[in-house]
């Protein structure tokens, strides 16, 4: 049962940065799917909770050859249905429809996962492999400097996800290994290939952030196949260790999702 | 501290003031008096506390009852019609789809919303799409099965 | 007469279940549903500590804090003369003096023993302001060494969780002949050594338990509202804590949002809310949040096995020897100890002729959460490590298991058989059961199957399990009255508990069948002691072959007495009297059942059944694919045959097979209760604890065979719902150890989880090497 704070519902973009501004423990609440399972279990306490949801121009998806740019509010199953999302980039589309089960995917947003910077969450992923822009109510921040740690942005306490911006890749592809249990991503690899010799490969699940994994990313982009990732020897220092997998393990899953993201990405399927 | 919502709660508006801190499955039981949808859980694993909030199935035990304000809910409880159960509710009775029936409400109200928004299903893409649903009595293969069947039937009334 | 009686009424055919229709509308009637008016609310602290003494509790701010009513801890309980929860007196200890377990208190007052153990007790106004109150409480531990597993418990340097269980051996038992045993292990062809850990589980109703305790102002008395599988018993033990008369506590029972044998025992919140409810003359609700639940409900299984078999040349078992650590947790709930050193070993010896055993169980105390009945209780160990010898041995001896298994089956010819347990095997058949489920699992197509997944790059095992099972006779009788009034309507009434299983539909059929009538005029009534006057209740299969002989002999009875009414009223001999579909005949006169009950008014009538132990069995077959990159397990095939006697409700019977495989293959690839060393539970959410999904259990092809109908019930029925449990496990370990041939492993412990399999996959055995470089 949550501890009592204060519901805020903002008019605008710059009414909800106010209301952050003036109390130091209000929280900007998206789908809530992570912020609300915190406050449930006493894990998190803000006093006030700033609820984006009835921002207009928060949600929706555009595109073009370039780029395609997803606001902050849309939601995963919308993300996953999107015809443009599903045109540009497969992958991600795939990603958003393979996140939690479907129920969480009606509520929970882009926004509110990047965010919030869990260490097993999926999107993270697809911002850093995709070489994504994060768009705040007040500047871009690239995906190599967004994210910092263990639930760590770059941003500030009162600045809001306003909508993340994904480079268009050549190809691109997404695979998970679940927990057993919660479903997030044990190991959770998003390979990219942005034309000849430009790969990025960003992990989720196996270490206290998300990172880009340099030896793959060297090796595809030499020669982008999955017999490459496979014999890429991925280092388990500084992953996480815990009783759903060891370092040593994860590492082995980072080279394996790896392998087969890139086989999905070479010939995609409708699902993971 | 409490919030002023406006919730439509199978096909009835319910104004009031509700605690900022309730949570939509609360408003439910104890506000709108619907009480077949239950809580298994308290980290949104289980699926149990499933409704549609403006034709979406999502748990509501990870909703504020405030995020809800203008919404229109539907429950297990208006599900069935004049003339008896939702066709949902009968594939579950017909294929022995429930035994002790706690995660039942849950499981038939995500059914519901797949099979309308899903025309192509067969048997692994249900067991995928229930996946937020934990059932501990049934072992899902009779739960698959009146969810095919439901959806068969949709098909032909279509 | 057994096939007359089960074919009067209506074996084999399943009628529609009358649960249904308001467990899919939402007007179940859980207890959390029901409305009891002006209730309080409660919340429970719980120790933070697996071991500590408490210095002190200082209760003041949380008695101050808004909305608190009250604040008891386990002082105030001893000071009332509330008494510890009894555990059943069983065994001895191992110096053969009475067990001596460390007294369960409601609310621990001066020692908790395991982390979640409850200490004091906040009623409130409201839900919230009780949870707030927790906050306010300030306990002093002194924290002392811990122990968590039983193997380790039983060290000469363990720490001791309780006085009373000298190397924390708290019970005790021994089966078979050591001398013989020793013997023939001397002189064995080949000997298979093992040592295994049958993991602990949590049972993990979608229901957590929920508890409303009332004071009847009216009549001076208490109410428990629960989810109880066996409220009559509940409340012996309950009334027995309180020191209250039975008849000053009343249990109703509503809908239970599953059970499977963890809601069968009384638990510490029912006594201290209680307690609370007659100290403040109040109703006071409690639901345990999820991971309440997953700290203080009973556990299951948690034994530590070194299990040895002797074979002879041919392969044929000479003996076996078996050491047991079962964990207990760190008091004894009330049927721990029996799951331990009573279920599990009636089935010790499974369906294989052993001339000699050598059974040594320890009941060892650690400082974790008593364990209890769940699902098989004792079985699904007992069956785990004799298949897991037996499939070993085969890879030692170099022979096929199917053929191991075979050779030492107990024919049918020797049935009624007198296992070394003691225990008489009253029928079955168990080589046809395993031809049969050869048959379904079409094992001659394994090959083919396996060589397929070979060419898909996957490794592929196949494995088999013979399972026994034993249904509880433990207090072996029902009692059901039934009372059929002058409008028509005929409530049955049983102390057997429904709890999901379709029991009151099963009843409901066979007495609407049996009487001809249909079956909307049957009401059974059970789960309320004061309406329902005497029964036992719901656990190890007994609700049908127990509680349901009891309604066939109950209803004979009516029928009876509506025959001699009929005989007076049509002026016949009642010996002439037809009677058929719902009607009774003499030449051309008659006359229905409710034209005779309105005419002649209403009927009461009893029945009771008594019954010893009986043995359903079954052979499950298993094909399992891993993904040797990964190490990802997915049941290909899963089949089989099950001997429940006769199927009285084919669809249910069918519905508590599955249920109870898929708990069986959850143990064996993905659910485990973890502690750590210092005695904090690791998985306490589903975010943690895997209950399996949809999408990673397999459709099953399970059959029943009714041809060893059971003789010593008017139906003919061994009883269903657990075997899956005992079964499921072997059968998969064996499919998936099968799978790693050739990496030289024989055993992994459960949960297969793929990282175990990742490195067994990536270091094999010294042997294994030697063959992989030849």
């Amino acid at each position: 049962m949550m501890y009592e704070f204060a519901y805020v519902r903002p008019a605008s973009l710059e009414d909800a940065v106010r209301a952050l501004r003036m109390h130091s423990e209000a929280k900007p609440l998206a789908g809530g799917m992570s912020l609300l399972s915190a406050m449930k279990l006493r894990l998190a306490a803000p006093t006030h909770l700033v609820d984006l949801g009835r921002l207009d121009g928060l949600a929706g998806i555009a595109g073009n050859n370039q780029a395609i740019t997803i606001g902050a509010m849309t939601r995963h199953a919308d993300v996953a249905a999107s015809p443009i999302v599903r045109e540009a980039i497969p992958a991600l589309a795939v990603l958003a429809g393979d996140i939690g089960d479907r129920q969480v995917r009606h509520r929970g947003t882009l926004g509110g996962s990047v965010a919030n910077a869990d260490p097993a969450a999926c999107y993270p992923a697809a911002v850093l492999g995709l070489a994504g822009t994060i768009i705040t109510d007040r500047r871009h921040i690239g995906s190599d400097d967004f994210f910092r740690g263990l639930y760590e942005t770059a941003l500030e306490t009162d600045e809001i996800v306003a909508a993340v911006e994904f480079t268009r890749p050549a190809r691109a592809g997404y695979m998970k290994f679940p927990h057993p249990a919660s479903r997030f991503a044990l190991v959770g690899v998003f390979v990219a290939e942005f034309g000849a010799g430009n790969v990025r490969v960003a992990v989720t699940g196996a270490g206290p952030r998300v990172f880009r994994e340099a030896r793959l990313e060297a090796a595809l982009a030499k020669e982008f196949t999955p017999t490459v990732a496979s014999a890429v020897a991925v280092s388990a220092e500084g992953l996480n260790s815990d009783r759903a997998a060891s370092a040593e393990y994860r590492a082995h899953l980072v080279s394996v999702m790896a392998a087969r993201a890139v086989a999905w990405a070479l010939a995609p399927t409708s699902q993971s | 501290m409490k919030t002023a919502v406006s919730i439509i709660v199978n096909d009835r508006r319910c104004e009031t003031e509700v605690p900022t801190t309730m949570l939509l499955v609360d408003f439910l039981r104890e506000v709108a008096g619907s009480k077949g949808t239950v809580v298994g859980c308290d980290t949104g694993q289980c699926g149990c506390c499933t409704v549609h909030v403006d034709g979406d199935a999502v748990k509501s035990c990870t909703m504020l009852t405030a995020q809800a304000d203008g919404a229109s809910i539907l429950t297990i409880e208006g599900l069935a019609s004049a003339d008896g159960m939702h066709p949902m509710q009968r594939a579950f009775h017909e294929h022995h789809a429930l035994q002790c029936g706690y995660c039942t409400a849950g499981i038939v109200m995500n059914a519901v919303d797949i099979v309308t928004k899903h025309h192509e299903l067969d048997e692994r893409t249900i067991r995928r799409l229930i996946e937020g649903n934990l059932c501990r009595c049934t072992g899902y293969s009779n739960i698959v099965d009146a969810i095919l069947e439901a959806a068969r039937e949709a098909k032909r009334g279509a | 007469m057994d096939a007359e009686i089960a074919r009067a009424v209506g074996a084999g055919s399943s009628a529609p279940r009358i649960e249904d229709a308001r467990l899919l509308t939402g007007k179940a009637r859980y207890v959390e549903n029901l409305d009891v008016s002006g209730c309080l609310f409660a919340a429970f602290l719980r120790s933070t500590h697996a071991h500590a003494c408490i210095k002190s509790i200082d209760t003041t701010r949380a008695v101050a804090a808004p909305g608190v009513v009250a604040v008891f801890t386990g002082v105030d309980l001893l000071e009332a003369g509330v008494g510890p929860l009894p555990f059943h007196e069983v065994v001895q200890r191992e110096d053969g003096g009475p067990m001596q377990p460390p007294a369960r208190l409601a609310l621990a007052s001066d020692r908790v023993r395991f982390s979640g153990e409850a200490i004091a007790l906040v009623i409130a106004q409201t839900r919230r302001a009780a949870l707030d109150a927790l906050e306010h409480i300030q306990v002093d531990y002194d924290p002392l060494p811990v122990v968590v597993r039983a193997r380790m418990a039983h060290a000469e340097d363990a720490p001791l969780v309780a006085d009373g269980a000298p190397r924390n051996v708290v019970g005790f038992m021994r089966i078979g002949d050591k001398a013989k045993t020793d013997a023939v292990f001397a002189r064995a062809a080949h000997v298979t050594r093992l040592s295994l850990t049958n993991q602990r589980l949590s049972a993990s109703p979608m229901e957590t338990r929920s508890v409303i305790a009332s004071w009847d102002r009216d009549r001076n008395r208490l109410t428990l509202f629960a989810g109880n599988q066996a409220p009559h018993m509940a409340r012996e033990q309950i009334a027995r804590c309180l020191g209250i008369p039975n008849d000053d506590l009343r249990i109703v029972v509503g809908d239970i949002g599953g059970g499977f044998g963890m809601k069968l025992v009384p638990y510490p919140e029912e006594v201290a809310l209680l307690f609370a409810a007659r100290s403040l003359k109040a109703s006071i609700r409690w639901k345990a949040d999820r991971t309440e639940s997953f700290l203080s409900d009973t556990h299951g299984r948690d034994h530590d096995t070194d299990a040895e078999m002797a074979f002879d040349r041919e392969g044929r078992i000479l003996g076996v020897r078996m050491r047991v650590w079962a964990n207990m947790g760190a008091y004894l709930s009330f049927f721990g100890i029996t799951v331990a050193t009573g279920s599990g070993n009636r089935v010790v010896s499974g369906v294989y002729r052993i001339p000699t055993l050598d059974v040594e169980v320890r009941a060892m105390l650690t400082n974790t959460a008593p364990v209890g009945p769940y699902r098989g209780a004792g079985r699904p160990e007992a069956i785990y490590r004799l298949e897991r010898l037996l499939d070993v041995g085969a890879a030692e001896l170099g022979m096929d298991p199917v053929t191991l298994r075979r050779i030492n089956l107990i024919t049918p010819d020797a049935i009624p058989y007198l296992a070394n347990s003691g225990q008489i095997y009253e029928s079955g058949n168990f080589p046809r059961i395993l031809d049969q489920a050869l048959a379904v699992a079409d094992w001659a197509g394994f090959d083919a199957r396996r060589e397929a997944a070979r060419a898909r790059g996957q490794l592929y095992g196949g494995g088999i399990c013979c399972h026994i099972d034993t249904t509880s006779g433990i207090r072996p009788f029902e009692q059901v009255g039934i009372v059929a009034n002058a409008l028509g309507r005929i409530d049955v009434f049983s102390g057997t508990q429904a709890m999901g299983q379709g029991i009151a539909t099963v009843y409901a059929s066979m007495v609407a069948t049996r009487l001809g009538i249909p079956i909307d005029h049957i009401n059974i009534v059970q789960g309320d002691t004061d309406r329902v006057p005497d029964g036992v209740g719901s656990y190890g299969s007994r609700s049908l072959f127990i509680g349901g002989s009891a309604v066939v002999q109950a209803t004979e009875a009516l029928v009876d007495v509506l025959r001699q009414r009929a005989a007076a009223v049509l002026a016949s001999n009642s010996g002439d009297l037809i009677f058929e579909a719902g009607r009774f005949a003499v030449a051309d006169r008659s006359i229905g059942i409710f034209e005779l009950l309105a005419r002649t008014g209403g009927v009461e009538a009893q029945g009771r059944h008594e019954s010893k132990f009986v043995f359903p069995n079954g052979c499950y077959v298993c094909e399992a694919e891993i993904d040797p990159e990964t190490g990802v397990v997915t049941i290909a095939r899963f089949s089989g045959v099950d001997d429940v006697g006769t199927v009285i409700h084919p669809m249910i019977v069918h519905g508590q097979v599955q249920g109870s495989i898929a708990q069986g293959i959850a143990q064996a690839l993905y659910e485990e209760v973890v502690y750590d060393d210092e005695g904090q539970l690791l998985s306490a959410s589903f975010m943690d604890y895997a209950l399996p999904r949809a999408d990673v259990l397999p459709r099953l092809s399970v059959e029943t065979d009714e041809t060893s109908i059971c003789p010593t019930n008017p139906l003919g029925a061994k009883g269903a719902g657990e075997a899956g449990c005992l079964g499921a496990p072997p059968a998969v370990v064996g499919a998936v150890m099968d799978a790693l041939a050739k990496f030289g492993v024989r055993h992994l412990d459960m949960p297969l989880t793929p990282e175990k399999i990742w490195r067994a996959m990536r270091t094999p055995t010294p042997a294994c090497r030697a063959e992989m470089r030849s």
